[in-house]
């Protein structure tokens, strides 16, 4: 009997001490100084809240991985789609968070934080482009937001095609995207033209199924890439006549992303293991023959830095591990590599 | 009002049933499973007093109290529950609902969360086939089955039984399960149903970067609908069962927490019908199993917050199965040696709208299992091997086919030995087809997709330590074969192959002590521990490489302390604990999961009457502590909350 109490005594005990767990909430205010280095943005995993910013500092070379969180004391949200630099500010779209998240670029101490949402919708920020006192975002839900740099405000919607995604701005207009990614199989196969100092949608050009990038080419015209139905029509990559609205020329490579690279594109074919170099002037593309491709996992974006005159390659490394960028001289040699977040996609480097 | 005449109809037809004179009835043969020593983690059982004891909300929930078992949770109350045991994912499981196995090829997996527990007589976990259970086919080639025991299909020579529950909870929930059953002279006929309802608007808290926050889980509502009825015939060596159930359901997808944007819209509307029918044989040396059952679940998905033209994506899916089998062990001329086998049928097709799909795939599979029981020499052997014969149609007429053997081997000793006890040891393996899901991702035909292959080898004992039952498992698995999604050109194309290889070893103890004191008090309390080293050999370059895989914990563990007063008085404290996991299969600080102890606490108190009706009401406060924990990330569960069931049985 004297064992049966002993023993009850000391399981309820046990359960006691089982249930109780101090909670150990500790904050880390410390603000890492931004000086010479790159920022890359991590778009991360859908639905795990893991978009990040690592910092590159170039001096030291050590690596934050998330330097939004520690300078911030919070997360940058779930899918980080684009970001850039426009004045001293930094622009992040999260697109499943639904937010623009604005950072002063010396701190990247968040400046504001801006909700897209419309009703009770989220509109799904996709890229972004800044002209003038404005930046430009397109909206899954069919708009270009117009916000002003300095309220911050959204001042108009812009109404163009289907599911909008890459911008680019060509003699005072702005180019869009639609790619209808979301009505497969009718997807949308334009781009908008929109006037900037209207801001409205003046025209559309019809350049192909699914169209993603887009990239400012030589004069009037535009490269963009189709990237069909992922089923029966294959990608393809266009030169395009914004004025007379005419496809000029249709590539047959199978290309993935298009990076512009001083008078050239770089081209990464589908396959993730070739990279072209095409020539705006000669019309003509050769396979790349200075950056060797072979250590890369997944190779995932492509960028040139003008300034520097580097090309950043990101690598998604599987996509659901820390990916890792590598930053090479216009010939082809290897100047830094570090390790990110997860999936890599865009860089913006401070001198 | 729709489910208030629902229950003014059972109750009027169950108190005509109760008013009728009850008359003697002939002693019925019942053929019953026996029960085994209870502390085998490769064949557990959970009882109904055990279930009864614990506030749960579904099956999930109580398979946690399966050793070796890891839950996923994705949400308290309505949320989608699976399971994996000891690193294997629940599709290499076959989850049984009275002996008949629950289908569903699409996924693969069955959503415990939509399984009623008030009805439940028993819950039995087995890794090891035993012939003697009659069980289907198709959980005799599976890796281990999980079998579902409710009220309404045991047989019972009482001429009139009834169960009622009802349960009203935190965040609204309310739950009412009536069910009646009448016994003829060798006949028995059961009509149940249950309504649950629930509005989910739970208070939480998350962790954003250091800071924490505080809000109500929305778009979290439920409303189901549960009804069958149940016949059973026995007559001298033969027993005959027919079962319809429908199950309804309408609930809001809150999906996982996103920093800064809580506009979760979407829906799920389920709707599903089994029939099942089985004959079973009990003469002489000879038991057979002849059994159908047609299965049909239609899903509809509703997004209104989706970006597409029609301002709303709406995707139907329904699934189709049908199995038919038999199954027989035979005892070999009064000897220690008996043989088993078995073959099923099974047809699986699913027809989908507005999805992905641009093929409505079909699938036939052949199971074929025998084998050898000996009982020699105070040893247990169990010698058995495995067949199927699949053919999958795909896009443009062909058709692949595929014959894959596997099989099992085990070992007992039947009598103790010293210090050691009743030792065991099996190795068995088995294999799962890619499911529908998987072979026709993103409207590419996986043609190159094997099935997943999983190996276990276990080695145990149960034995008495002292005035404790105590039962300890070591074990290494090897899955081969893994299938994986991946993202291929970009995170918009993914592809699934079999590039995942998994090696897990791992123990499993459980303990249980039980004091009684007839008169006035009985104790008891059952501990389980389970470690689990799960570790992804998938590819020697990858970062992951020998890191513990994602959502399995490495440390799982439950204590249940109940005590009973004057058999009248129940406490029940129950603690659950799980070990911190990742995420990801990248075991990095970034992708860890917290781990928890989550405590619930409830008190009931029970009369009989001399009409032999008993009455039982509990009170429970589920997560006593108010612990804030996730078992999948950012899928946040309820804080402190509270449940009072009243529940009535006669007979």
């Amino acid at each position: 009997m004297l064992f049966n109490k002993v023993y009850l005594g000391v399981l309820i005990i046990c359960f006691i001490i089982l249930s109780c767990k101090k909670k150990n909430v500790e904050t880390n205010e410390q603000v890492l100084s931004i000086s010479e280095g790159y920022l890359v943005l991590n778009e991360g995993l859908f639905n795990q809240n893991n978009a990040s910013l690592t910092w590159y500092d170039g001096k030291t070379g050590n690596v934050t991985l998330d330097v939004f969180q520690t300078n911030n004391q919070r997360g940058l949200g779930d899918t980080g789609n684009d970001m850039m630099r426009y004045g001293d500010k930094i622009y992040v779209v999260v697109n499943v968070s639904s937010i623009i998240e604005v950072l002063d670029a010396n701190t990247l101490k968040s400046v504001k934080q801006i909700p897209m949402i419309a009703g009770n919708k989220s509109k799904q920020p996709r890229n972004i482009l800044g002209y003038g006192s404005n930046v430009f975002v397109s909206c899954f839900d069919g708009y270009v937001d117009v916000i002003d740099t300095v309220s911050f405000q959204i001042i108009k919607r812009i109404k163009v095609g289907d599911n909008p995604e890459n911008l680019c701005l060509l003699n005072q207009q702005l180019l869009v995207a639609n790619s209808g990614g979301l009505n497969p199989p009718q997807m949308d196969s334009t781009i908008s033209i929109v006037d900037l100092n209207m801001l409205s949608e003046v025209k559309r050009i019809i350049v192909g199924i699914n169209p993603g990038n887009i990239i400012k080419g030589l004069k009037d015209h535009v490269y963009v890439i189709s990237r069909g139905n992922y089923n029966d029509v294959v990608p393809r990559w266009k030169l395009v006549n914004v004025i007379s609205g005419e496809i000029e020329k249709n590539f047959n490579e199978n290309i993935l992303n298009m990076e512009i690279f001083q008078d050239s594109l770089l081209l990464i074919n589908t396959n993730n293991k070739s990279l072209s170099l095409f020539s705006m002037k000669k019309n003509t593309s050769k396979l790349n023959d200075f950056i060797s491709l072979s250590g890369f996992v997944n190779l995932y974006n492509i960028q040139f830095l003008p300034n520097k005159n580097e090309i950043c390659i990101t690598d998604a490394n599987g996509y659901v591990n820390q990916g890792y960028v590598s930053i090479f001289d216009t010939n082809g040699k290897l100047k830094e590599k570090f390790k990110v977040g997860l999936n890599p996609s865009k860089i913006i480097c401070y001198e | 009002m729709k489910h208030l005449l629902f229950y003014l109809g059972m109750f009027c037809f169950s108190f005509s049933l109760l008013a009728q004179n009850q008359k003697e009835l002939k002693e019925i043969v019942i053929l019953q499973k026996q029960d085994t020593f209870s502390l085998n983690s490769l064949d557990q059982q959970i009882t109904r007093k055990e279930i009864q004891a614990i506030p749960y909300e579904d099956v999930g929930v109580i398979t946690q109290k399966i050793a070796g078992i890891s839950l996923k949770n994705y949400g308290g109350l309505g949320g989608l529950k699976t399971f994996s045991f000891r690193g294997i994912s629940g599709n290499h499981s076959v989850v049984m609902l009275n002996e008949f196995a629950l289908n569903n090829h699409q996924v693969g997996q069955i959503d415990l969360g939509g399984i009623q527990a008030e009805n439940i007589e028993n819950i039995r976990f087995n890794s090891v086939s035993d012939p003697s259970f009659l069980y289907p086919v198709s959980s005799l080639v599976a890796a281990n089955s999980l079998n579902i025991q409710t009220f309404e299909n045991t047989f019972s020579a009482e001429k009139y039984q009834l169960r009622f529950n009802s349960k009203y909870g935190s965040y609204s929930q309310l739950d009412n399960y009536l069910s009646l059953k009448k016994g003829f002279q060798n006949k028995s006929v059961a009509i149940y149903g249950k309504r649950r309802s629930f509005d989910g608007a739970y208070p939480f808290k998350y962790m954003n970067g250091e800071n924490q926050f505080d809000a109500i889980r929305k778009n979290n509502d439920l409303l189901e609908w549960n009804t069958g009825i149940h016949f059973s015939s026995i007559k001298e060596y033969k027993r005959w069962n027919a079962a319809y159930h429908f199950y309804q359901s309408e609930k809001g997808l809150p999906g996982s927490v996103i920093f800064y944007n809580d506009f979760a819209s979407q829906r799920l509307f389920t709707k599903n019908h089994i029939v099942n029918m089985e004959r079973i044989v009990c003469k002489n040396n000879f038991n057979s199993k002849t059994y159908g059952s047609y299965q049909t679940s239609e899903m509809r998905y509703s997004d209104p917050s989706y970006l597409n033209n029609k301002g709303e994506l709406i995707q139907n899916y329904q699934n189709n199965s049908l199995s038919v089998g038999e199954v027989f062990n035979v005892n070999w001329k009064d000897s220690t040696l008996d043989f088993f086998g078995g073959g099923e049928y099974q047809l699986h097709t699913l027809v989908s709208q507005n999805t992905t799909l641009v093929y409505n795939p079909k699938r036939h599979i052949g199971m074929f299992v025998f084998g050898a029981k000996i009982d020699k020499k105070g040893y247990l052997y169990h010698l058995q091997l495995n067949n199927h014969q699949v053919l999958t149609h795909k896009i443009g007429g062909f058709s692949e086919y595929q014959s894959i053997f596997s099989g099992n081997i085990f070992v007992e000793k039947k009598s103790v030995i010293k210090v050691i006890g009743l030792p065991r040891l099996q190795f068995k393996r088995t294999m799962r087809l890619p499911t529908f899901g998987e072979l026709f991702i993103n409207t590419i035909y996986e043609k190159e997709l094997k099935p997943e292959l999983v190996n276990q080898l276990d080695l145990g004992t149960s034995m008495y330590l002292n005035k404790f039952k105590v039962g300890i498992d070591l074990y290494a698995n090897l899955i081969e074969n893994k299938i994986v999604a991946i993202p291929t050109k970009n995170l918009f194309l993914w592809s699934v192959q079999n590039v995942g290889k998994v090696f897990t070893q791992g123990a499993d103890l459980s303990i249980e002590h039980n004091f009684l004191n007839e008169s006035t008090i009985s104790i008891r309390t059952k501990g389980i521990y389970s470690f689990q080293s799960a570790l992804d050999y998938s590819s020697i370059t990858s970062p992951s490489y020998k890191q513990q895989i994602a959502y399995i914990p490495r440390h799982t563990g439950t204590l249940d302390l109940n005590l009973e007063f004057y058999k009248k008085v129940l406490f029940n404290w129950s603690t659950t604990i799980l070990s911190s996991r990742y995420a990801l299969n990248e075991n990095i600080n970034s992708n860890l999961v917290s781990g928890f102890t989550l405590s619930d606490v409830s008190i009931a108190y029970s009369f009989k009457t001399k009409k032999q009706s008993e009455f039982k009401c509990n009170f429970s406060v589920k997560n006593l502590f108010n612990a804030s924990y996730q078992y999948i990330r950012y899928y946040v569960m309820p804080g402190r909350n509270y449940l009072i069931s009243l529940s009535y049985a006669f007979q």
